[in-house]
């Protein structure tokens, strides 16, 4: 039996899947891959794997984190291998490492996620204008709004969440930011939250639906890796 | 175009991914340097679309062709036509994102009748004239299969040609022959559909007319083209063990109707139930060896990742080898995890045990069709059924562990009385009186749910049932209703479909070709998705027969005699019209015909005329 931490990413060929389908695709891909998968018990046996996170329909990533388990130990080398050749374009394992024992749920694990922003501008505006916009934001001790709830609307306090917002760009259509908020299990902030922010709060001219986000990347908590070990790029 | 797609359109739709087009086993192909292109269009939602076996075998096999490509189009929902309409974007293929019409081939499928306002629709948001005599080269050539094509007629002014049969063999000498009459990017359309009549069941609506009595009823059609032949004849792929199957379907990433290997055991059903199309249109029946299909499912499994193997055909049960089909893929699969399902049974205690040995792996509910409540009734549709096989059957079912049951029936068959349907509820009571004895027997504590799905009958072209005139909405509705005060019951979940689109299944499904500007007329008040409830504008049709001076009783409600000529009899199912009219005669008697796979030959025509066999396996295991 071994026990495996995959970090992968998700392109824009595969921005729209929910995280129901990315779970499937990637259980259909393992298949494919012909590995030595363990299951669940029960009359309904799935592929024992769990992601760190579920990543909103239409968002892209480029480093998202999955345990997976299996029958048997094979080199982490071959898993990414074998996986990269049965996955559709647009997901791709990065890295891969096997863990010594079965840790804490991957999911609990997530505290912080940064994300790079771009979003449309109903008419033109000054980087500045932009800038001073988030610092009047985060002035503010208290940044309520409202999301949709189960049972109907639900007010969503959402200030203590955000760690950094940035405006890094603008042009004359569209506005690019970079943000770091709480993620995970405790509280999670969702980019489009922030933005809406922006919107209502500081009724900065944004189309929230042509909003472009990709996450740059998921921590536990204080930025410290989800992977232990360097990461490939610096291995020489 | 991509670029406004993908960056203005999608993300304002509701499921985007409907329309991305880059699933797993999804071919794009180099554009220029492949000189015959086809878009097969599905006139439903990409979830239904999808989960069409017939659309998989196409798509892989023109795309093995070097010469040949195929992509895909489906019906945009309402929220994406919207904006399509919007921002002038075509209705594109989900590939290349190329307009459909840059293609040479536009290939409809006609699985329903229902389904024909949404072609309308497509080719309009296409950019191509609706009717094929106002498309000159510079469109692609619009044509149509499926088990509809089998009565095209009232989509005979959009079509250029419609291929009738099986599609395998005939698709690729279809598109190769193109290829010549290709000239400047284009196809020379009247030559080629000329050359086109030289293959197998292919059918030019546009070289014949249609003939009517003063009185309006049909009277034959007539050639105008001195090469269109006065009948066509069904393709049929005669040995299915050799025939082409796609070793590498796509897989969605969406949740599709059927999400998982559909394994093609056999085609064609000859039980020969009375109402049914499919019966007619499929055969004879032709089975593949249990070892090539272990061997297809093995790669189909190993292509797709997929955890369910389902055994597709008209009557999976009735296949020779199932149990030992059944066999080999349980011990293939078992330990990955892969499960096996059968798609509908017939009711017998044979499927029961059948079931039970797939549950094995996973739990599915049970489904029986015993289609009408007395033996009389059955009889009259030669629904070979005993109501002592269904409680078998159940009883069975209730032993092994099922709780939940699922009951098919049909209402408004002909000779139908209220007895009749009186006794759809009393077979509905002693399914749940048996379940309820059987499950506390076995001190289960679960209840016994029994769902009773009642449709309503559609007589259907090329059927024994083709003369026959549909009960009116009223008695339907009046049907549904007495049904509904004699179910009473909390085990019993009891659900039927709308009357009004059952008459206007009817109307299409025996329908000529003066049903064209009619379907013209509900598509621009805005008729589309007319099969989904939220969309179906039924006023909107009587307005468009208002208005194009049609009654559409005149189609459902009308005793055709056997003299008259029928508007789909030129397009040859190789089933005779003489048979199926005894067929009908001894409906009226109550009299049974047997299933020719288990005794002699009923003398259908199909093998005589057709020169073809019934290829069936041997028994073993
Ligand atoms: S011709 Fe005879 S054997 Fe062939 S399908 Fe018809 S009834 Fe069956």
């Amino acid at each position: 039996m071994g026990i495996y931490r995959l970090e992968f990413s998700k392109g824009p060929e595969v921005r729209y899947l929910s995280h129901l389908e990315m779970m499937r695709t990637f259980q259909r891909a393992l298949r494919r891959a012909e590995l030595p998968l363990a299951f669940s018990e029960g009359f309904n046996p799935h592929p024992k794997m769990s992601f760190a996170s579920a990543l909103a329909v239409g968002v892209t990533s480029e480093n998202e984190y999955m345990d997976l388990e299996l029958k048997e130990n094979l080199e982490p080398e071959e898993i990414m291998e074998r996986l990269n050749q049965s996955l559709p374009s647009g997901l791709k394992v990065k890295r891969c490492i096997m863990l010594s024992q079965k840790g804490k749920a991957l999911m609990a694990m997530v505290g912080e996620a940064h994300y790079h922003i771009k979003v449309k501008l109903l008419h033109a505006l000054s980087q500045t204008h932009i800038q001073e916009a988030i610092t009047s934001l985060l002035k503010k001790k208290s940044i309520i709004i409202e999301k949709k709830g189960k049972k109907g609307p639900e007010k969503k306090e959402i200030r203590p969440g955000i760690i950094k917002l940035e405006c890094v760009g603008v042009d004359e259509e569209w506005v690019k930011f970079t943000l770091a908020v709480q993620a995970g299990s405790e509280k999670n902030i969702r980019p489009e939250e922030v933005m809406k922010a922006l919107q209502i709060y500081e009724k900065l001219p944004i189309d929230l639906e042509l909003a472009i986000i990709h996450r740059k990347g998921l921590f536990k908590k204080g930025q410290e890796q989800l992977m232990p070990g360097p990461h490939p790029a610096f291995k020489e | 175009m991509r670029q406004i797609i993908e960056e203005q359109i999608l993300p304002r739709v509701i499921k985007p991914i409907r329309y991305q087009g880059n699933e797993f086993n999804a071919v794009h192909k180099n554009w220029e340097e492949t000189p015959v292109r086809m878009v097969f269009a599905f006139p439903d939602l990409y979830e239904v679309g999808m989960s069409h076996l017939g659309l998989q075998i196409l798509y892989g096999l023109v795309n093995d062709e070097p010469e040949l490509l195929m992509e895909r189009t489906f019906a945009p929902w309402t929220d994406m036509e919207e904006l399509l309409r919007k921002k002038k974007v075509p209705l594109f293929s989900l590939e290349s994102y190329r307009p459909v019409k840059d293609f040479d081939f536009l290939g409809f499928t006609l699985q329903y009748e229902m389904s024909f306002t949404n072609i309308l629709n497509m080719l309009d948001l296409g950019g191509i004239p609706l009717k094929a005599k106002d498309r000159d080269d510079s469109y692609p050539i619009i044509i149509g299969g499926g088990p509809c094509a089998y009565n095209p007629e009232p989509l005979a002014d959009f079509f250029d040609l419609i291929v009738l049969g099986d599609g395998e063999e005939v698709i690729l000498e279809l598109l190769k022959l193109a290829k010549k009459y290709k000239r400047e990017g284009r196809i020379v359309k009247k030559e080629f559909l000329e050359e086109a009549l030289k293959l197998r069941g292919i059918y030019i609506p546009s070289f014949y007319e249609a003939e009517y009595e003063e009185d309006g009823v049909y009277k034959g059609i007539k050639p105008l083209n001195s090469k269109a032949p006065v009948e066509i004849i069904k393709n049929l792929v005669e040995n299915l063990d050799k025939a082409y199957f796609p070793t590498k379907p796509i897989v969605p990433y969406a949740d599709t109707i059927h999400d998982r290997v559909m394994l093609e055991v056999l085609r064609g059903c000859t039980r020969s139930c009375r109402f049914c199309q499919a019966g007619v249109l499929y055969r004879p029946v032709r089975e593949r060896a249990p070892e090539t299909l272990v061997k297809q499912a093995k790669e189909l499994v190993k292509a797709t990742g997929h955890d369910e193997i389902s055994l597709t055909s008209l009557s999976t049960a009735d296949y020779t080898c199932v149990q030992p089909l059944i066999t080999l893929l349980m011990n293939e699969f078992q330990d990955k995890n892969v499960g096996v399902s059968l798609p509908s049974l017939r009711v017998d205690a044979f499927s029961v045990d059948l079931a039970k040995e797939i549950q094995k792996v996973r739990k599915t509910g049970l489904t029986f069709a015993p289609e009408a409540g007395t033996q009389r009734l059955r009889n009259v549709i030669n629904k070979g059924v005993t109501e002592d096989n269904l409680m078998e059957a159940v009883s069975g079912a209730f032993k092994a562990g099922w709780t939940t049951i699922k009951l098919y029936f049909m209402i408004g068959l002909p000779t139908e009385t209220m007895e009749d349907v009186a006794g759809i509820a009393d077979l509905a009571y002693k399914v749940v009186r048996t379940g309820k004895q059987i499950l506390k027997e076995s001190m289960i504590k679960k209840p016994v749910k029994v769902t009773v799905s009642v449709s309503s009958f559609v007589p259907k072209a090329h059927t024994a049932f083709q003369w026959v005139p549909q009960d009116t909405i009223e008695v339907l509705e009046e049907k549904q209703q007495y049904l509904r005060s004699l179910i009473r019951d909390k085990h019993i979940t009891y659900n039927y479909h709308d009357a009004r689109l059952s008459f206007l299944e009817a109307v299409f499904a025996k329908g000529d070709r003066r049903l064209g500007k009619v379907l013209e007329k509900a598509w621009s008040l805005g008729c589309k998705f007319d099969s989904w409830t939220e969309h179906f504008k039924y006023d909107l049709w009587l307005d468009a027969f208002a208005a194009c001076g049609l009654d559409p009783k005149y189609y459902a409600y009308r005793t055709i005699e056997w003299r008259e000529k029928l508007p789909w009899e030129h397009l040859k199912t190789g089933v005779s019209k003489e048979y199926l009219y005894h067929e009908y005669e001894k409906a009226l008697a109550e009299e049974l015909t047997h299933d020719c796979r288990l005794e002699r030959c009923t003398t259908c025509g199909v093998c005589g005329d057709l020169k073809v066999k019934q290829i069936l396996q041997k028994r073993r295991g």
